[in-house]
């Protein structure tokens, strides 16, 4: 009994000489100084946050606008007509439209912010706004094409020469093979 | 009219304070605890160099998962849980490192697995200090080394005296019973081996 005590004694003294090893003095210097480059993931995180949430409103502000562009314009005011190219060239050129009012001039020369309110506004004037700036058509020299002529597109005649008369093949008879029968 | 001096905070204070962005704090909680998580860390992996950037990295860990922490347990048993799962990391790939280097075909399966613990040399003692030890102490050192993992990472947490069975039981993730036990056990098994090397009477 006392043996086994002894025993227990012997074994509790060598498991604390194996950890009777003491922490370096330093370590908690070592800790602290490797804490703000580890407290800064917070204010990473916090910038990768906003960056996303930046990155999100670009997005969506990106998309409205695209929708927009998208959408079909409203009454787009008639500048020319495409039917005005088939005068013929002996047509007189269009009679200068009148030149606009001071009001429809603002419109016509606004800058890009105030373009929305000038659409709207050229909607409603239709094409007198627009056609104050253009000058008038010149007439449209006919281009001449020279008429199609028509040549035959029939093949010549193939001439087939006939075919030589085979001669006949004399085949001899086989002799009997030996030792048979 | 006597001045008293104000009591010095909690661990649950002190966390509070580092949770709050406090470092002067949270260096206050590693001065409290470091010799249980170095201990803690020494018991696990046998090399007071490793257990020195086990310890560390604990810290480290514990100051980033800090706001994760609401104090169901104690901070210490939290800490220490920590440096356990980072000990036994860094025991595996010790073991996992030797392994392809004795064996760097992979083909070595002597069914033996490398244990830092069976390298543990005297550390940090001088050779008079092991003239001193007793031959008894010299003998049981190798045999500790060589018990099963869970035996004598038991006895090696209970015997260094910085942790309870609660803490110990929490670290390896199993009951305060089986801690006893494996304790117990590691002590007949070690009892048995000296007997065995005639060691009846050790006075």
């Amino acid at each position: 009994m006392s043996a086994d005590l002894d025993l227990d004694q012997a074994i509790d003294r060598a498991v604390r000489e194996m950890l009777d090893v003491e922490p370096p003095a330093d370590l908690r210097g070592r800790v602290i100084a490797q804490l703000p480059v580890a407290g800064s993931r917070v204010l990473v995180f916090g910038f990768r946050r906003f960056a996303v949430l930046a990155a999100v409103a670009a997005l969506l502000v990106l998309g409205v606008t695209l929708a927009r562009r998208s959408e079909p314009p409203a009454e787009r005011p008639l500048v020319a007509h495409g039917g005005d190219q088939q005068l013929p060239p002996d047509a007189r050129p269009l009679a200068p439209l009148e030149a606009p009012s001071a009001s429809q001039r603002v419109v016509s020369t606004s800058t890009n912010a105030a373009r929305p309110a000038a659409f709207a506004s050229a909607a409603s004037t239709d094409a007198t706004v627009a056609g104050s700036t253009i000058d008038p058509l010149k007439s449209i020299t006919p281009i001449e094409v020279a008429p199609i002529g028509q040549t035959s597109i029939a093949p010549d005649p193939i001439a087939v020469r006939p075919l030589t008369p085979i001669t006949e093949l004399q085949i001899a008879p086989l002799n009997p093979p030996d030792g048979r029968d | 009219m006597t001045a008293t001096e104000p009591a010095a905070p909690d661990d649950l204070e002190l966390v509070r304070r580092a949770q709050a962005g406090d470092v002067a704090a949270f260096g206050e909680l590693v001065e409290r605890n470091r010799r249980a998580v170095f201990r803690a860390a020494l018991a696990a992996v046998g090399s007071a160099t490793e257990a020195d950037d086990v310890a560390q990295d604990a810290f480290v860990t514990a100051f980033q998962k800090l706001g994760g922490f609401r104090g169901e347990a104690s901070f210490k048993t939290w800490l220490l849980s920590i440096t356990w799962r980072k000990a036994i990391d860094r025991r595996k790939s010790m073991t996992r490192w030797m392994q392809r280097l004795v064996h760097p075909t992979g083909s070595g399966e002597t069914g033996e697995e490398w244990d830092p613990m069976d390298h543990v040399e005297a550390q940090g003692r001088s050779q008079e200090h092991d003239v001193m030890t007793s031959d008894l102490q010299r003998r049981l050192r190798p045999l500790i080394a060589a018990l099963p993992k869970k035996l004598r990472d038991a006895l090696l947490l209970a015997g260094s005296g910085d942790h309870t069975y609660e803490e110990i039981g929490h670290l390896l993730r199993i009951p305060v019973g089986t801690v006893k036990w494996r304790v117990s056990e590691a002590r007949r098994v070690l009892k048995q081996k000296m007997i065995s090397m005639g060691y009846s009477d050790v006075r």
